[in-house]
């Protein structure tokens, strides 16, 4: 195994791992979104977009610095996307690494269109549109590994758990034979994986297809490694056989070995591997040899013309119809299932803020963030909402806050997110059991936390029927998900009257909206004042006379 | 003398005759069931005197949650009257919220962790602890399971897949009459109820009889297909705990099953091998929204009597009460 390998594999293992910790309750000292952060095309297209430096891309800015003294070892080592590829490639490559000369010829001819990605990206973002997520390596990957490896992983630990329970019940090992593991399902899963086939299948073309020609983060690294401090030199030891050159996945060498196009190469080393006179160092010493052979912008024109293309977009954004982005004029045009996790910024700088890469789906427990589809239009696409007959947003989590990497989720402490109001419950009152069809039924009041449901005994009912006090709704949704109505529940969550804030305390702004959200046991009661104050000639609820 | 009397009269003579007998053990046998049969039949003596201890129908114990458990089920002939050495016993308390102690939706960790370590005592071969909770069942369970910790933490499990579930048939069913059970429940000796003593806006209240609810699978039906209150005692036709032990120390008086609302406290524990006498003790204990309130009133309640599954009239009962 050599050196890289070891570096790559450890680094997909630290990237996994911080991903596997991304749950809640949140455990890891080490920041679990440190690898999403170290994205320059994040780092640069959320800053265009909000119009405001993040303070957290600083991992992205120490590699970027980094780049014009040690090139893109970051593409070569440490990016989980660059791993997971090259681990394709083995796989579904062709077995004879080499590429034959004609190939190399066509493969040199193929234009690096990354360049116009990462122009169209920016193009975009300058307008106030983020198409980041489209594009950016660390997002592709984590939502790769979080919503369609992870799930397939736990489905398959739990047939695993299945398999052993008889096992470890005749050995009376509770903690086994209780074992469970989450079962999370996302949504658009075929989406997903379907276009992370396509990434991964190019394999069969070039090694490194996404890393070559596609993938805008790593243009940005290439721009600032034109001539990289330590960098490829070969000694005039060279027998010009041409191996290095056929080997490098990138195909940074050019068709005389001893030129090397350093925005190109990824610092893998494999021509000092494959060298037979060992004519290849990297080292900063003065070995020249001409760099750039690939005209940077492979056409200029087309480069200015891609940025042209972003911005165009983003004017089609703008005027889409379910987009929210700009002034929506007249009219609520906002999709009714479209409940932000709490503590989600005001809805354009959200979308402006989110990358999309599925860091609070992984982690949300009871796995009702799901990716969105188009009801926000594409710039909304796969950002997250909550499907309350999923799962509830548990009362006592903020991990998705905890583990957004841009703040498009703030990271608010418990104390706070219980105020951030994320909708309002609505009761369907002609498919409610105990509103139409007289069923003592109390579900949606057993299990809000918040005690947002009044039981009335109403004179011209039999049992008793179920109200919100919406001053007391936080929309986490427990109601509607546990409603035994099926289908469509009779009490239903919207994102009407929710609280967000682009900053300052949920708490204060719930307050002075009336609100009281609270969970803590003891506060006055209202609903059960109602309750003690109803007719003496009625039973207590749930007595008969 | 009640049919429990003779019941265990029945099994004692089973278990000896199950043994070969030489002459001289038939004989003496013989002669000691004569013996009796002469006292008591000229008055001398009572029989249940002779035969063992009569137990009180209900026991109600005054004290903190844990001492006041064990006396109570001492009242009641004590954890060995219900678990025999090699027994797997399942208790099941209500762990089904968040767990707080105040707001008294959730049965007292201590109280738990007594019966544990009185079916432990009695040579209980396998004990768990087990609920359906409605939330996060790690953040449900946490109290009782940290209470249970001394012996063993993972005994405590809220389970919340349905694969621990087994499709059960409920013969004696009127409206409800197959349900999925958890196995560990279909497969223990003893059953244990144990639940905190709380109201419940659309039963009443939630005692040992409605607390058998945590231990299907499938509760919503039983709302939405069925009325609750005989769907409840349909199920207790099929799942009725051995003993019963409810929490009163403290009892959630309104806005119940969740809660928050009125806790009173009331410091007392009742145990019973009766659930409907059990839930019935524990509905004349205490005030429901400030009023008293009789167990006939609470719906399942009065339809369990009627069909037999237990006495509501606890008028008629023999009730024993301690200072734990």
């Amino acid at each position: 195994m050599t050196f890289q390998r070891l570096v790559q594999i450890l680094s997909l293992a630290a990237f996994i791992g911080l991903l596997f910790l991304a749950a809640f309750p949140l455990v890891s000292s080490v920041p679990v979104n440190v690898f999403l952060r170290m994205d320059p095309l994040a780092a640069s297209g959320t800053w265009l977009s909000s119009r405001t430096v993040l303070w957290v891309f600083w991992p992205a800015v120490v590699l970027l610095i980094l780049a014009p003294v040690m090139g893109r070892f970051f593409c070569g080592m440490i990016c989980p996307m660059g791993t997971t590829v090259d681990g394709f490639d083995r796989t579904l490559g062709k077995t004879d690494k080499a590429e034959a000369p004609n190939m190399i010829s066509t493969a040199a001819r193929r234009p690096r269109i990354k360049y116009y990605v990462l122009a169209f990206i920016l193009g975009s973002a300058l307008c106030g549109i983020s198409l980041v997520f489209a594009a950016s390596p660390l997002s592709l990957i984590t939502r790769f590994y979080g919503l369609i490896v992870y799930p397939a992983a736990c489905l398959a630990a739990d047939i695993g758990l299945v398999v052993l329970r008889p096992v470890a019940d005749f050995l009376d090992i509770p903690s086994l034979v209780y074992a469970r593991m989450p079962l999370p399902r996302y949504a658009l899963q075929w989406v997903s994986a379907l276009m992370f086939a396509g990434i991964f299948t190019c394999a069969l073309i070039t090694p490194r297809f996404w890393c070559r020609y596609l993938c805008p983060a790593g243009a940005l690294f290439a721009l600032c490694s034109v001539k990289p401090l330590i960098r490829r030199q070969v000694s005039d030891t060279c027998i010009r056989c041409g191996a290095c050159q056929r080997a490098c996945p990138m195909q940074a060498i050019g068709s005389d070995p001893l030129n090397t196009d350093f925005s190109e190469c990824i610092v893998c080393e494999t021509c000092v591997r494959v060298c037979p006179v060992n004519a290849v160092t990297f080292s900063s010493g003065r070995h020249a040899g001409s760099c750039g052979f690939n005209a940077l912008f492979a056409d200029r024109r087309q480069f200015v013309f891609s940025g042209i293309t972003g911005i165009a977009s983003a004017a089609l954004m703008y005027t889409g119809l379910y987009q929210l982005h700009g002034k929506p004029g007249p009219g609520q045009i906002l999709h009714p299932s479209m409940i932000r996790p709490p503590g989600a910024l005001p809805e354009p700088a959200f979308l402006d803020r989110c990358i999309r890469c599925g860091e609070c789906m992984k982690a949300c427990p009871t796995n009702t963030l799901q990716p969105l589809g188009l009801a926000a239009g594409v710039s909304g696409w796969f950002s997250p909402i909550l499907i309350p007959r999923r799962g509830p947003c548990e009362a006592q989590c903020n991990v998705c806050g905890q583990v957004c990497p841009t703040g498009a989720i703030r990271p608010l402490p418990i104390e706070e997110k219980t105020w951030a109001k994320i909708g309002t419950a609505y009761v369907i009152r002609h498919k409610c059991l105990a509103w139409e069809f007289d069923r003592r039924c109390l579900v949606c009041d057993e299990v809000c936390p918040y005690n947002a449901l009044e039981f009335r005994q109403l004179p011209d009912h039999s049992v008793a029927v179920p109200f919100v006090n919406e001053s007391r709704c936080s929309g986490c949704g427990f109601c509607e998900h546990h409603c035994p109505v099926q289908a469509q529940a009779a009490i239903v969550v919207e994102p009407m009257g929710e609280i967000r804030l682009a900053e300052g305390s949920t708490r204060d702004a719930a307050v002075d909206a009336g609100l009281s959200l609270t969970i803590r046991p003891g506060d006055k009661l209202p609903a059960a004042e109602g309750e003690r104050n109803q007719a003496p000639e009625l039973p207590p609820p749930g007595f008969t006379w | 003398m009640d049919l429990r009397f003779f019941h265990e009269l029945m099994s004692r003579l089973q278990r000896t005759l199950a043994h070969p007998l030489d002459r001289r053990q038939f004989l003496k046998l013989q002669a000691r069931c004569a013996a009796l049969t002469c006292l008591s039949v000229s008055g001398i003596s009572i029989p249940t005197l002779l035969y063992g201890q009569a137990y009180p129908d209900l026991a109600v114990a005054k004290g903190a949650p844990g001492p006041a458990a064990r006396a109570a089920v001492a009242l009641v002939g004590g954890m060995k009257r219900f678990v025999k050495p090699g027994n797997k016993v399942v208790i099941k308390p209500n762990m089904s919220f968040a767990f707080t102690r105040e707001p008294a939706s959730n049965t007292s960790p201590e109280l738990v962790r007594e019966l544990v370590a009185m079916a432990r005592e009695a040579g209980a071969s396998r004990v768990r602890v087990l609920d359906h909770p409605l939330r996060s069942s790690e953040l449900c369970i946490e109290g009782v399971k940290d209470a249970c910790a001394v012996f063993d933490e993972d005994i405590v499990q809220g389970i919340d897949q349905s694969r621990f579930f087994r499709e059960t048939p409920i013969p004696d069913g009127k409206s409800f009459k197959k349900t999925e059970v958890m196995k560990d429940v279909l497969e223990a000796d003893v059953l244990i109820a144990a639940p905190v003593a709380k109201s419940h806006s659309s039963t009443g209240v939630s005692l040992s009889m409605k607390g058998m609810m945590g231990l299907i699978w499938n509760r919503s039906v039983m709302h939405y297909r069925y009325d609750l209150s005989t769907a409840i005692v349909d199920l207790n036709s099929l799942l009725k705990p051995d003993l019963v032990v409810i929490d009163a120390t403290r009892v959630l008086s309104t806005n119940g099953p969740a809660g928050p609302g009125e806790v009173l406290s009331i410091n007392s524990v009742i145990a019973s091998a009766d659930m409907v006498a059990a839930d019935a003790q524990a509905v004349a204990l205490c005030q429901w929204y400030g009023r008293k309130m009789e167990p006939r009133q609470v719906k399942h309640i009065l339809l369990a009597h009627e069909r037999g599954l237990g006495r509501m009239d606890i008028e008629n009962l023999r009730i024993k009460t301690i200072d734990a």
